[in-house]
Formats: C-alpha cells, sequence, structure tokens
C-alpha cells in the first residue's frame, strides 16, 4: 500500500465490514500508482469488482493512473432530484395517473428504447460533445436547468469522436431512458426539515411534492467501459503496473490509453446527463399532462443532478499550494462545500446539494456539502443505502407476497416493467439509508437538509 | 446443471463446469443468458454465428461473453443452446461457435436480471477434477 486506507464508518456498520472483502478492496486500490491522500471508503461502502463501491481515490494529475473499474460500467450513474410547486395533499389522491403517466413517458426495463427519439450516430455524437445542453437545445429543457448540473451537464473534454460503433448502436435507442435494476423514477414528498435556511435555499417546504430519477449511460457507457477495461489490462501490462486485481487494471494519466480512456468516459459521462434531461422533460409532461396544469403551475425545477460515477479533474488545495487531482468516485458523490465557485449561486452559502436516495419504501435525504469533505475526502460523500440482501435472496424472501399490494397499503404507487425487479429492489433488501446518512454528518463530510419519502416509482 | 449462479449483494457470479474447454464456452455462454431469462423458454428460432481472440483463456471468456452481451442489447436476443471451438494459436486464443435462441419477449420469457459489463474481477478459467472450470462475475 502507498497510503493508507481511510473507511468513514459508525460501529455498527464497521461490525458488518470487519469480514467484508470490501476492506481488501480499499487496500488494493490503496496500491495505485499516484494516489494521493488515502483510500478512501463511505459507509455505503460494498463489494465491488476492483475498487469498492462506495470509493473514492484521487491520482495525482501528472504522476497518477486512470482505472476505469474506479468509475464503473454505468459510467456517470446518477442523481437528479426536481422539486415542483405541487402538494402532496394535492398529488397523492392521483399518484395511479401520475405513475401511469410516467410509465407512459419514461421507456423502462430491459430492451426498452424510445420510438420517438433514435439518433443517428451525427446527432448522437452531438449528444456526446455536448451532455444535457444537447437536450435543452433540442427543447428538452431550459437553459436554467444547466447551472443546476454538476459541470453544468457537460464534462469538457469528452472525446465523442472516439466512440465506438458499437456503443453508439446500443446507445441510439436509449437516449431518455430509465433502464432497469436499482434505476427509478420516484415521486416524493418533503417529510422533514433538518436545517431551514438550506431547505429555503434549495427551495425544499415542507409537504412539496419532488421527484428523482436514477439513471445513468445506459448500454453506451457499459460498451465504453468494456472496451477501455480491455485497452487497459494490456497497458496496465506494458506500464509494468502490478495489480492485484485485474478489476483494477489502470494506466499512466498522461498516457495515449489514459486520455483515450478519459476521453471517452467524459462523452459517455455526457450521454448521461441529456439522459438524465430528456427524462426531466418527459417528467414535466408527465404531471402537466395527468394534472391537467400548465408549466407554471407544477414549477418543476432541477434542484441539483449530482454524479456517483465518475472520474475527473478537480482542484484542491493542501493549505500550501493548489493542485489538480483526477478524482475518481465509485459510487461516492461529490459534495462541494459553501462558497465554492461550482456550487450554484443560489446554493453558495450552503453548500452543494448532495442526493441520497433510499429504497423505494423508507427515505431519500439531501444534503449539502461541507468544508471538512473538500480538505479530507477530496470532496465526496456517500450515494446510497447499499445492499443487505443478494438478488436472490430478495426474491425468495418475496415468495408468496403481493409487493405491489404491500406498497400500496404502505402509501406507494409502484408501476414496474417486471416483478422481479420489483422483488430485488423491496425496501428490505437494502440497507436503511438513514443509517449511512447520519455517519457522514457525524464525520463533518455533510449536513442533512431534508427527508423525502416515497409516494409513487417507476422501475424497469 | 453444469453453471451455478453464485449469491453475491451487488453483482453475479457464474460458476461453470465441463469435461473440456469447448464445452466450458457453450455452458457459459447459455449460463449468462439464463441468468437473464429461463433459457427453457426460449425457441431456437435464431442461429448466430460468435467469435472472439484474446491473449489467454481467461479474457477471451470476457470476449465471448461479451459477444452475446452486445447481441443482446442490440437485437435482444438470448441463446438456448451453443457450441464452442476453443484454440490457441501463435497470435493468443480464440473462440468461435454458434448459438441458438430467439429475440427477448416479455410476453413469453421471464426477466432475471440485466447484465451491464462481464467483468475481471475474480475470473478464473482452470482444470479441475471434471475438467474444466469457470468463474464469472457480471456487473447487474
Amino acid at each position: 500500500m502507498r497510503v493508507d486506507g481511510v473507511v468513514y464508518a459508525s460501529e455498527a456498520l464497521m461490525r458488518g465490514l470487519r469480514d467484508d472483502p470490501a476492506l481488501e478492496q480499499v487496500a488494493n486500490v490503496a496500491c495505485l500508482p499516484g494516489i494521493l491522500g488515502a483510500s478512501l471508503a463511505m459507509p455505503d461502502i460494498h463489494w465491488g469488482y476492483g475498487f469498492p463501491i462506495g470509493g473514492v481515490a484521487a491520482m495525482d494529475a501528472e504522476e497518477g493512473v486512470i482505472s476505469p473499474g474506479g468509475v464503473g460500467y454505468d459510467i456517470n450513474c446518477g442523481v437528479r432530484l426536481l422539486r415542483t410547486g405541487l402538494s402532496r395533499a394535492e398529488v397523492q389522491p392521483r399518484m395511479a395517473e401520475i405513475v401511469g403517466a410516467l410509465y407512459a413517458a419514461i421507456p423502462t426495463g430491459v430492451g426498452e428504447g424510445r420510438r420517438d427519439l433514435r439518433l443517428g450516430a451525427k446527432e448522437l455524437r452531438r449528444v456526446l460533445a455536448r451532455g444535457a445542453a444537447w437536450a435543452v437545445g433540442e427543447g428538452l429543457g431550459e437553459n436554467r436547468d444547466l447551472d443546476f448540473i454538476e459541470e453544468g451537464g457537460t464534462l469538457e473534454g469528452a472525446d465523442a469522436g472516439s466512440i465506438s460503433d458499437r456503443a453508439l448502436e446500443r446507445g441510439s435507442r436509449q437516449l431518455g431512458t430509465l433502464g432497469s435494476g436499482n434505476h427509478f423514477c420516484e415521486v416524493q414528498y418533503v417529510s422533514e426539515i433538518y436545517d431551514e435556511a438550506a431547505a429555503r435555499a434549495l427551495g425544499l417546504e415542507l409537504a412539496a411534492v419532488t421527484v428523482t430519477l436514477h439513471s445513468g449511460s445506459r448500454g453506451l457507457g457499459h460498451q465504453v467501459c468494456t472496451e477501455h477495461l480491455r485497452e487497459i489490462l494490456r497497458a496496465a501490462e506494458r506500464y509494468g503496473i502490478d495489480l492485484p486485481d485485474r478489476q483494477l487494471c489502470c494506466a499512466p494519466l498522461r498516457s495515449p490509453e489514459g486520455r483515450a480512456y478519459l476521453g471517452a468516459m467524459s462523452a459517455a459521462a455526457n450521454f448521461a446527463f441529456a439522459n438524465r434531461q430528456v427524462m426531466t422533460h418527459a417528467v414535466r409532461q408527465s404531471f402537466e399532462r395527468a394534472l391537467e396544469v400548465g408549466p407554471r403551475d407544477a414549477a418543476i425545477e432541477v434542484v441539483y443532478d449530482v454524479c456517483h460515477n465518475i472520474a475527473k479533474f478537480e482542484r484542491f488545495s493542501d493549505g500550501k499550494r493548489e493542485f489538480l487531482a483526477c478524482v475518481h468516485r465509485k459510487g461516492a458523490t461529490r459534495a462541494y462545500p459553501p462558497g465554492h465557485p461550482q456550487t450554484p449561486a443560489p446554493y453558495r452559502e450552503v453548500g452543494q446539494p448532495v442526493l441520497i436516495p433510499g429504497d423505494m419504501g423508507r427515505y431519500s435525504y439531501v444534503l449539502v456539502g461541507t468544508e471538512r469533505a473538500y480538505r479530507e475526502t477530496f470532496g465526496s460523500t456517500c450515494h446510497g443505502a447499499g445492499r443487505r440482501l443478494s438478488r436472490r435472496a430478495a426474491k425468495r424472501a418475496s415468495r408468496g407476497r403481493d409487493l405491489l399490494e404491500e406498497m400500496r397499503r404502505h402509501g406507494v404507487e409502484v408501476r414496474a416493467a417486471g416483478m422481479a425487479t420489483v422483488a430485488e429492489e423491496m425496501p428490505e433488501a437494502y440497507k436503511d439509508v438513514a443509517l449511512v446518512v447520519d455517519c457522514v454528518e457525524a464525520a463533518g463530510i455533510s449536513r442533512k437538509v431534508a427527508q423525502l419519502r416515497p409516494l409513487g416509482v417507476i422501475k424497469g | 446443471m453444469v453453471y451455478r449462479q453464485l449469491e453475491h449483494t451487488a453483482d453475479l457470479a457464474l460458476e461453470v463446469v465441463a469435461p473440456d474447454l469447448d464445452r466450458l464456452f457453450a455452458e457459459a455462454l447459455v449460463g449468462m443468458c439464463d441468468c437473464v431469462t429461463e433459457t427453457a423458454t426460449l425457441s431456437s428460432r435464431v442461429r448466430r454465428r460468435l467469435e472472439a481472440a484474446a491473449e489467454d483463456r481467461e479474457r477471451l471468456l470476457v470476449e465471448w461473453l461479451g459477444e452475446a452481451l452486445y447481441l443482446f442489447e442490440t437485437e435482444g436476443l438470448l441463446f438456448r443452446s451453443a457450441t464452442a471451438s476453443v484454440s490457441e494459436g501463435a497470435l493468443g486464443w480464440r473462440v468461435s461457435g454458434e448459438a441458438e435462441g430467439e429475440a427477448f419477449a416479455p410476453r413469453r420469457h421471464p426477466w432475471k436480471v440485466a447484465i451491464k459489463g462481464v467483468t475481471y474481477h475474480r475470473l478464473e478459467v482452470a482444470p479441475c477434477p471434471q475438467g474444466w472450470r469457470a468463474r464469472v462475475v457480471f456487473d447487474i
């Protein structure tokens, strides 16, 4: 190990982790050349492949490496939170219609593609270059939306031309689609406020309705990861980088292979930003249609959009000098402090919003970043709850149960492309996200602003 | 059954055992499809040829399964049976074969899980007492 491994966890979470191979993965990441500070792990850490999920590793911009496994297959899987001008009282009685409208407007599940948005290679490359700005340019959003997305919804340095025909083919029908598994579009209400001033700055009021989107770069991103893992595995051998796990393969940031991956990964990340933007437009249309209200009454606006699988260059200071680092976040979220120039102006006094989804039965959280995160974790925090049961165990536990009816009695309207996903994603399959959120707050790397509880959800 | 899925909280691991490499690769392909749907519900109406090449046996398995995954993502194809011929040459390893199946149709085929990628994590292709064993972890 070149640096220490540092795990942010409570006593209770650590008890579950002691024998978990995830800790071995934290140690393996600490062996990567050019790693700065420490190999970090957030409280939602669990066993991934190569990097643990919940892992953060910052690399020296000159001497460090880039590792596709430190980003994951779902490049820029992330979360977007929308606020509305609607209240729980108005919306809850109409949840079945709203969920139905969302399900009709957002293709969900395996093999589902958009018939209305099938893009040729040339147009797709524009999406890959411009990200969310492409969608806004097509009338699928407002310019103002871009101010509330990490990196403005466009990663500069994206090399759209480098994306293979195979990746383009996989992505061509998938822009504006949710995917499956743990991806979702959820309608919520603000159930608790912990910081009045921060909630006011973020435009969140008690009982107001919000919508969360969780999705990424779909098949395009998966293909980019697959192709570059192959190349970088070869490159790691050529550069003599000794790997405890092949999935940790990496190449120097300054190498042709490293730069090629960065360019392609950034392009795939832009696809994901565009994806969430297109779905935002679909959410706006769905609400307006289902409730027969106009845009001014629905007042659906972007609170923020964060990546949780990404690697990008960010600036930090160690008190003596400013430096550039390539920060890998795999199942971790950026959490910039108050005053940071990249924190949107309306939030600059309170900090960058951090969106932490829980399972579909309990709650999600909105937090803000802190100065301590910026100093200690390269401006990073957790991303979610983490699974408690394997998918098969969850399916076994669901046998003989009417999960949709259980969720309905619990006050949550669920519409899903397949019951297998509902079983795998049922609330008891997940850890309690409150434990994770309380832990990052206790560690001082994020601050709770509000809790959101689900009213309805669509799943693949 | 010559393949089995291993419990894993976040991903899915497949273990395959076969008397020889050819059958190992063939069963691994069907085993991967069986992670996505019940392959017994698939017909054999579509036949496809698949090929892959790589520096070693393990990477070859990743490439081979990656070809099948690509066909699923672009054409919805899943396979109930396959044959494979694995060989080593001066430039590395190659596999070619045929697979039979059909496009996924939600009304006919139960949906299990979406595979995002075939990882190199804990990847293994090795001799064992019954012949050959493979283990591969999928990102789901």
